[in-house]
């Protein structure tokens, strides 16, 4: 054996009646990848997410994680939703401290991961106060502060402006480093993708199978303009568009 | 936004104060010669209180209880709506010849005012919660019984307290009907139909504006002092 295969999906399908939403998808992920699935709105890689959370169970096929099958929800990975899902009437502390088992340290963990993502001044303040960044920021935070081995990121930053974005980005990046997490993200953002993955996965429109895949290797920092990336941005693209129909 | 609460709040003092002074000005004259009104008022207000803190206990509990089961407190949407519809007054003869004259009766009464539309407006709520929650709720390893008690009932509960609003003024009015309908010789509604009997126009109508003035009290006091505690703080209203 080589490299250990943290998820491993085989032939997927997800079917609503008679409407077929994901067709055969394989897929493994090792652990300590950062894979970045991509594909045209609507196309079901959302729900192929769920499906690995364990939100929805495919209908054909098979899950595993560590050789397990998945079979609902559980605390070995951790989800980002795109709207964030905090809970309204908890403090940003609180929030973060909802996940920890530990009773004796629950505080000091969550203040360690509250100072990660840069929110130590508003530990105690209610989530309706911070803009949409920090909300993210606050459900990042609680996502790691249990410390799950994988973590699931549905558009995390769709509903973020540009800049924000490109900040959240790179300190997403310094903060999973640091931790060495196994992460699935989805997005339809090629930037995105290309800045953050280890592996991007291109996926066509419903129904949803996998029509590209490439390692993104970079030596030394990533950064927006290098040549590199400027080229595997302009190849995904071409995958890209040619699913959305879009002009190049 | 800051202006805008400061200038509810500035209203809502105004609001009172104009209520007090009519109060005082009208009722407390023209109910001086009979000192009685106090017996009357701490009458009303405690059947009022004893049968809704009744309604608003076991509204709740079975509704939680109801709500562990998504498809039971879904079957029980229309049950509830269908009792709801009944004007409560309508129960008060009948409960007449069930439970007699008695202090029972009004309190039967103001617990039935309130019940349906407090247990209606929390399965309700229970039924709006946002999917994403519960799911994150499951992610971190919550049992259905710690998803009810951290997940569904605090995200319920702007619609909770919609209910105990409603409670309150329903609670009131079924309480005042009660009274009416001869089931005690005490308790300003009874004090308002007894007035027609010698024409005593200004008893009525002062007695009316205490009826109003303690309604609106009652539900200024409990249901802000909540509110203002916990979904105003959480940003949810």
């Amino acid at each position: 054996m080589g490299v250990e295969m943290i998820i491993e999906c085989r032939d997927i399908i997800k079917k609503y009646d008679e409407l077929i939403v994901i067709n055969k998808v394989n897929l493994s992920v090792k652990k300590g990848e950062f894979v970045v699935i991509l594909g045209p709105s609507g196309c079901g890689k959302s729900t192929f997410l769920f499906m690995l959370a364990g939100f929805e169970r495919p209908s054909k096929g098979k899950i595993y994680i560590h050789g397990k099958e998945v079979k609902k929800p559980g605390r070995d990975r951790g989800f980002v939703f795109q709207e964030y899902a905090l809970f309204p009437w908890r403090t940003v502390l609180g929030n973060v401290m909802s996940g920890i088992k530990e009773k004796k340290h629950r505080r000091e963990i969550a203040m360690e991961f509250i100072e990660r993502v840069g929110l130590t001044e508003f530990a105690n303040v209610y989530p309706h106060k911070l803009s949409g960044g920090m909300k993210q920021r606050v459900s990042i935070a609680r996502a790691l502060a249990y410390n799950p081995e994988i973590l699931l990121m549905d558009e995390p930053f769709g509903a973020l402006d540009a800049q924000n974005r490109k900040l959240m980005q790179q300190e997403l990046l310094k903060v999973l480093r640091e931790l060495n997490k196994t992460i699935v993200f989805v997005t339809h953002s090629v930037i995105e993708a290309v800045y953050l993955a280890d592996r991007v996965i291109v996926m066509s429109k419903r129904p949803a199978k996998i029509i590209y895949e490439s390692e993104i290797i970079f030596k030394g920092d990533r950064s927006y303009t290098s040549g590199k990336y400027l080229e595997y941005r302009k190849e995904i693209l071409h995958y890209l568009n040619y699913e959305t129909g879009v002009k190049e | 936004m800051g202006n805008e609460a400061a200038f509810m709040k500035k209203q809502r003092v105004i609001v009172i104060a104009v209520l007090i002074i009519v109060f005082i000005i009208y009722s407390i004259y023209y109910n001086t010669y009979s000192p009685k009104i106090l017996v009357h008022i701490l009458k009303s207000l405690s059947r009022m209180l004893l049968g809704y803190i009744f309604a608003v206990i076991f509204g709740i509990l079975i509704s939680v209880l109801v709500g562990i089961n998504k498809y039971i407190r879904m079957a029980c949407n229309p049950i509830i709506s269908f009792f709801m519809s009944i004007p409560t007054i309508t129960w008060v003869p009948i409960l007449l010849i069930i439970t007699g004259i008695t202090e029972k009766t009004i309190i039967i009464a103001v617990f039935l005012g309130s019940f349906f539309a407090i247990m209606y407006n929390t399965l309700d709520g229970m039924n709006n919660v946002d999917q994403n929650l519960i799911r994150m709720g499951k992610v971190l390893g919550y049992n259905n019984f710690q998803i009810l008690y951290k997940i569904v009932i605090p995200a319920s509960f702007v619609q909770i307290l919609t209910g105990l609003k409603l409670g309150i003024a329903y609670s009131w009015r079924a309480l005042v009907g009660a009274e009416m309908l001869g089931a005690t010789q005490y308790g300003l509604g009874y004090l308002i139909f007894a007035s027609r009997k010698f024409y005593d126009l200004n008893r009525m109508i002062s007695t009316l504006l205490i009826i109003a003035f303690f309604g609106y009290l009652l539900n200024r006091l409990l249901i802000i002092i909540i509110e203002e505690n916990t979904i105003v703080r959480w940003g949810l209203k």
